[in-house]
């Protein structure tokens, strides 16, 4: 199979990634419960991956390195957890429903006000429209970093800019960018960073988080065991501990740990730069062939390596259909859960054929997905 | 252009209900696979089990008996 659905999760993980976890699955205890060889090698594992997580994203502390089970958690942590009710939130319309659902959530709940940030039709922001957005009650801006659709970029740390001195909170969705392009907190002005483990990062699906910047309040959605502070009625109010009721997924971060040593030793940029060549290519291969119209802007290089299409005017569903059973490419069709985007796109009917690219894939998988699309679009 | 054949297309609510009807139609010999939706059915995405046109009493009799729901049957032509 030549598998392009990386946007969705990675399908091919480093060997070491794989063999962390089966060698997590027979020697790790419980992480912070108790004190044998087992339960203490869990809490090491997954303190390393804290220590991982913070140094790719630059958060200070590993200690507001939380972690969920995907970023849609995260987010929804970060979502219900730190906006109060009654304020002014804004938005875009690159976000995915992680972002969507939850912000709507409080908006029928909680009597929040939310204002979107437009995209054209390429999918590209105005930032300054965004910014002309900002009230005095705006107390949180919810953004993507790379739009699961289009690969658009937004500049995270221009919006920084805009919330850092009025005390506004920046909450970021990474789950597209993390692995493939450089994030730093606390140069980017991020309060709350959220990802997923199974995208870029390489890791086992069941993992994701969220790094907190230091002062930055999150009430918890959810309250347990925490192998601490087990007399007190409510869950205890340190970070990480604050927000991660329940046993974690130590496996799955056994896993992940193994993915960010193969991330930090290959380089973020360099994974990068390959699955942008990669995906430069596909859009050069693709968009010369007749009846084929791709969506979002590619003027600016620096972006995500998806590339959303459609053939002339069949049905994107049936398009993937085709490149699966015929060709074995696999490739995702329809609705990417981004409503907005595929408004502002125009492709609320037909929807999208995306494909995404990873480390692993390689210039001929990327030619024969051209080749296949190029005769599912002859005439 | 490519062909297209008219198939009977069964959509569910969820993906849940799409596996079970995948796993009984398989012990029933009912013909077909599982496919992305077609838009004609609905916008958005999801799962549909595609079939003969011909299957469509038994399999909306063996969904009742499963009791597995169905959001819609219909027929719909597709790229062969
Ligand atoms: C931009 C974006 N945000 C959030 C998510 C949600 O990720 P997960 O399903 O791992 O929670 C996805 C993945 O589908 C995504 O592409």
């Amino acid at each position: 199979m030549i598998y392009l659905d990386n946007a969705a999760t990675t399908m091919h993980k480093p060997q070491t990634v794989i063999d962390a976890v089966v060698h997590a699955m027979t020697s790790m205890g419980n992480a912070s419960r108790g004190a044998h060889t087992g339960a203490l090698e869990a809490s090491r594992t997954i303190y390393e991956t804290r220590r991982k997580i913070a140094k790719l994203f630059g958060c200070k502390r590993p200690d507001h390195v939380v972690f969920t089970c995907n970023s849609t958690e995260a987010l929804n942590i970060a979502i219900q957890g730190a906006i109060p009710a009654k304020s002014h939130v804004i938005t875009t319309d690159l976000e995915h429903n992680s972002v969507l659902r939850p912000l709507y959530r409080l908006k029928e709940e909680s009597g929040v006000c939310l204002d979107f940030a437009r995209a054209d039709r390429q999918g590209r922001l105005d930032l300054q429209e965004l910014e002309g957005l900002i009230r005095p009650d705006t107390k949180a801006i919810v953004c993507t970093h790379m739009s699961n659709l289009t690969g658009e970029i937004v500049d995270i740390a221009r919006i920084g800019r805009m919330t850092k001195d009025r005390g506004i909170l920046l909450c970021v969705d990474a789950s597209q960018s993390a692995g493939n392009t450089p994030i730093d907190m606390e140069q980017m002005g991020i309060d709350i960073l959220c990802f997923t483990g199974h995208k870029g990062l390489m890791g086992p699906q069941g993992t994701g988080g969220m790094c907190i910047r230091e002062g930055v309040e999150i009430h918890p959605l959810k309250e347990g065991g925490s192998g601490v502070q087990s007399y007190r009625h409510r869950q205890p109010v340190e970070y990480p501990t604050r927000l991660e009721a329940g046993t974690l997924n130590g496996h799955g971060l056994a896993g992940l740990s193994a993915a960010l040593d193969y991330i930090l030793e290959t380089g973020v940029e360099t994974i990068g730069r390959k699955e942008r060549m990669l995906a430069e290519h596909f859009y050069e291969g693709v968009s010369q062939i007749e009846g084929v119209k791709v969506y979002g802007c590619f003027e600016d290089k620096n972006r995500g390596p998806v590339v959303a299409l459609n053939v002339r005017e069949y049905d994107s569903s049936e398009v993937s259909d085709v490149l699966s059973v015929d060709y074995d490419i696999a490739t995702r069709p329809g609705a990417h859960c981004a409503p907005r985007m595929h408004e502002a796109l125009g492709t609320v009917d037909q929807g999208a054929v995306r494909f995404s690219f990873s480390w692993f894939n390689t210039v001929e998988e990327t030619d024969q997905a051209i080749e296949a699309v190029r005769k599912i679009a002859l005439a | 252009m490519r062909q297209s054949k008219e198939f009977l297309v069964i959509t569910f609510s969820q993906t849940t209900d799409a596996m079970a009807a995948e796993l009984l139609f398989r012990d029933l010999c009912v013909p077909g696979r599982i496919i992305p939706i077609p838009r004609q059915l609905s916008a958005g995405c999801g799962l549909a089990f595609r079939t003969e046109m011909d299957q469509k009493q038994q399999a909306q009799q063996a969904l009742v008996e499963a009791g597995i729901r169905w959001h819609e049957m219909e027929p719909v032509r597709l790229l062969v």
